[in-house]
């Protein structure tokens, strides 16, 4: 089976992640994993591409950098991984710094309901989901591949306390989720183990670099990898 | 005389009683209302909206949930007895009895049972959403200089518990219809006088310098809950309030009324402005009426852009985030070291 992992900058763990575990001799030979990014998240909300039948032709130019059309038409794949709708921080970011909160009243606040917050997210994800079901239309298998939980130092908690923000990343997932799962798309979620009892992730999948407060590092992506190897096995 | 003239070279239907110019202006009412203020903000005028949407929401979406249709977020207030509670549930001088009606899997706001196409999840985010709105409406109440109202029903529904208005019958947009909870009420002139000039009091001891600018809507009944036939009910409720409105124009200096309703429905503009289901009010009818608005209020010289968003959201933060994804991929992948022709 070959898996093309593809996504937003989230793919880095998981890159780190699949050498490690090709280095410590843990990978399944009967599954070929290719890693390789599309680019900044920042850029999926946008019309990133264009729906040209059996493909996805990429025509955002940085995007463009790294794939011209989804599925590469240059590699035969069984399997594309998705690491795009299961990262909550751009809206996040709308609603702590645009003033909003979710369902309750803060301070200084305006509290918007599930409904609107659930625009929102469909929003965020419109075009990531077109391409999930473009590329389920050209027969593809495709999954979700989740990011990280939320890290405990990660910035927008200087603004807003740590339950109302994880209140607000869990809300995104779960709509996502629902979205993923009205379309059969498999989800690798985030391994139980790695997030504490209140659901934030713990600081040792915290990436190395000390200022990153949100990627996690290649503990984690191997993690990941392995439930990918172990959702494959299922698929034989 | 206008015999003599084309309806739509009669220009003197109005004269203003006071300036709108660097005035903040709220709006609120029935339907039509929306017009009114859809066309203030396009002209420039200092429009006031104390619950916007929020940032980066598609305004078609936005509007579907409430979001910059008035000046704040109540919906339809379709009579002076809704407008007088609306004044008073934001006051805390009135707190309805009815909190909620179910429909579907969740809950609506009585009040405004349509401002969202989908129920609310629960009693506390439906509570949550009412407390932020009617302090929003507070708000406009107290920074308003103008306050547009357009009068469009007589026809009510109530609770027999507290006499709460409902914009809709109780089991049209949630809840279940019960005639020992809800009674049928068509309002009186002297009810509508009664509770404008109640809610003109009120409004004034919070805000003493606020003037008020009344319209009614040309919008005749689509659905009568009396016996009489529908034309007939429509004609009671509208010259009920057009009545009601005359009496208090006449005896308060500070309030203005705009003749929306004349200019659409007099006989000599011959039903020119409805729609082909004869109620309706077509656009060149809404333009040719804020034409004659705008005779007299003459919009200031207009940037063409909207009021700038509170807060962008692209902050520094982001920002560097966004930085920070850049040097993640560029730290884990050496994207030319595959020669796979991707």
């Amino acid at each position: 089976m070959k898996i093309l992992i593809t996504g937003d900058s989230h793919t880095g763990a998981l890159s780190h992640g699949l050498l490690e575990l090709r280095t410590a001799g843990q990978t399944n030979s009967a599954v070929d994993i290719q890693i390789r990014p599309l680019g900044g998240g920042h850029i999926l909300p946008t019309p990133f591409f264009r729906d040209v039948g059996s493909h996805a032709e990429i025509v955002d130019e940085d995007y463009r950098k790294l794939f011209a059309f989804l599925p590469p038409k240059g590699m035969k794949v069984d399997v594309i991984g998705l690491s795009m709708p299961l990262w909550p921080m751009r809206v996040v970011h709308q609603l702590v710094w645009g003033g909003l909160s979710l369902a309750e009243r803060l301070p200084n606040r305006q509290p918007i309901s599930t409904s609107v917050f659930r625009q929102f997210v469909l929003q965020d994800q419109r075009y990531v989901l077109k391409l999930v079901e473009l590329l389920s239309r050209a027969g593809i298998t495709v999954l979700a591949i989740s990011g990280p939980g939320l890290f405990r130092d990660h910035h927008v908690l200087r603004e807003m306390r740590a339950e109302h923000v994880l209140k607000v990343f869990d809300a995104y997932r779960a709509v996502i989720s629902e979205e993923l799962r009205r379309r059969n798309i498999p989800v690798i979620d985030i391994p139980a183990k790695c997030l504490d009892d209140d659901g934030f992730m713990f600081g040792a999948f915290r990436h190395d670099d000390i200022k990153d407060s949100h990627h996690a590092n290649g503990a984690f992506g191997a993690l990941m990898i392995q439930s990918l190897q172990n959702w494959a096995n299922t698929q034989a | 005389m206008i015999s003599d003239r084309h309806p739509l070279d009669i220009t003197d239907w109005y004269q203003k009683r006071f300036d709108l110019t660097d005035r903040k202006i709220a709006t609120a009412g029935s339907c039509f209302a929306q017009h009114i203020g859809r066309h203030l903000r396009s002209k420039g005028f200092d429009y006031l909206d104390t619950e916007p949407p929020p940032p980066k929401l598609a305004l078609d979406v936005a509007q579907s949930f409430g979001y910059g249709v008035y000046s704040a977020r109540y919906g339809n207030v379709y009579t002076a007895r809704q407008l007088l509670q609306l004044f008073r549930r934001a006051f805390g001088k009135f707190t309805p009895l009815e909190l909620s009606w179910e429909k579907a899997e969740g809950l609506v706001d009585p009040f405004r049972p349509t401002i969202e196409p989908e129920p609310f999840s629960s009693q506390a985010e439906l509570d949550q959403l009412r407390s932020y709105h009617l302090d929003s409406v507070a708000e406009l109440f107290l920074k308003a200089e103008v306050f547009v109202f357009t009068l469009g029903l007589t026809e009510s529904w109530l609770s027999r518990e507290d006499g709460a208005v409902f914009p809709l019958c109780p089991g049209t947009e949630g809840g279940h219809y019960d005639p020992v909870r809800y009674a049928f009420h068509n309002m009186t002139a002297s009810d509508v006088r009664r509770d404008l000039e109640t809610f003109l009091v009120e409004l004034r001891e919070v805000n003493p310098g606020v003037k008020v600018l009344l319209t009614v809507s040309p919008v005749p009944l689509m659905a009568t809950a009396t016996s009489q036939q529908v034309a007939v009910a429509s004609s009671y409720s509208k010259s009920v309030l057009r009545a009601a409105v005359g009496e208090i124009v006449e005896t308060h200096t500070d309030v203005d009324y705009f003749p929306s309703y004349e200019i659409i429905t007099a006989p000599f503009m011959k039903g020119y402005f409805f729609e082909s289901d004869c109620r309706q009010v077509s656009h060149h009818g809404v333009s040719h009426v804020m034409e004659q608005f705008f005779l007299q209020h003459r919009p200031q010289d207009y940037p063409g852009e909207p009021t700038a968003p509170r807060s962008e959201v692209s902050t520094d933060m982001e920002l560097r985030e966004r930085v920070q994804c850049d040097e993640e991929l560029l730290a884990a992948f050496d994207q030319s070291s595959e020669g796979v022709d991707l």
